[in-house]
């Protein structure tokens, strides 16, 4: 059997060492993903109450690239039907559900609500809305910061 | 600076019945609760979590806000009206203070 020489020796104690201060945060990193990811399937379900969103006539404009992460327009719309209400949820962010708005059509024009928003960081912005008839629709898009600002 | 709850509101040149986008900033320092400040220190959740707009006291919107809004919220909401009146916001906060703002809406 070989025994270990002082190299191979101080070269595993370096490894295990890596491991230890590489995996922990690592590991405390995933926790943080998942639970910020449940945090936003759950504010999502709030509003959908799970159900499946028709794709294509909710408008969400956002910056692909927001340069500055504590002032990010985001617009909602709707094209061709009338939202009652309308919600917008940033992934990433601590409370992912920036707005929750009910729209009483007789007065609102075209419905369209537009707001900044602060980033956490890069995330998914999602937005949902209902129409006159109750149908559920939704819309999303990755904006990328390249700044951070939950200031 | 502008004292906390006051707002700007700007009002488009409006046609009668067609859709117009109405401004909205909010003075607040909007703090989420989570974001460290100059010092380092993280400030208290202190932020708009409310905002109704009403047209002849009429609901036009009624809007929960979470702290994700950026300090010194915007806000842009269409409206279309085809008679004078009054806009009225009201906006709350999470400490509970409420503010208004009323201004005449005249279409042309």
């Amino acid at each position: 059997m070989k025994i270990l020489n002082r190299r191979d020796f101080l070269l595993l104690l370096g490894a295990a060492n890596a491991a230890l201060t590489v995996g922990l945060p690592g590991l405390a990193f995933a926790d943080e993903a998942a639970e910020q990811k449940a945090k936003a399937e759950a504010a999502v379900k709030a509003f959908t109450g799970g159900k499946e969103a028709a794709q294509g006539s909710l408008i969400l404009e956002a910056p692909d690239v927001a340069e500055n992460g504590a002032q990010v327009p985001v617009a909602i719309s709707m094209k061709g039907v009338k939202p009652v209400r309308v919600a917008l949820v940033v992934d990433h962010n601590p409370v992912p559900t920036a707005l929750d708005a009910a729209i009483s059509p007789k007065y609102a024009g075209d419905a369209k609500i537009a707001v900044r928003i602060k980033m956490k960081r890069s995330s998914l912005v999602r937005a949902y809305a209902y129409d006159e008839k109750g149908k559920l629709h939704g819309a999303g898009k990755n904006v990328t910061v390249t700044l951070g600002g939950c200031g | 600076m502008a004292e906390i709850g006051t707002a700007k509101l700007r009002l488009p040149k409006m046609a009668k019945g067609k859709s117009a986008q109405a401004q909205t900033i909010i003075v607040h320092p909007n703090d989420s609760g989570f974001a460290k400040d100059e010092t380092g220190a993280i400030p208290p959740a202190y932020f708009i979590e409310a905002l109704t707009v009403e047209f002849e006291g009429e609901v036009v919107y009624a809007m929960n806000l979470g702290p994700s809004l950026s300090k010194d919220p915007y806000i842009e909401f269409s409206l279309a009206v085809d008679k004078p009146g009054r806009l009225r916001l009201t906006w709350k906060d999470n400490k509970g203070a409420v503010f208004t703002r009323e201004q005449v809406v005249e279409p042309a």
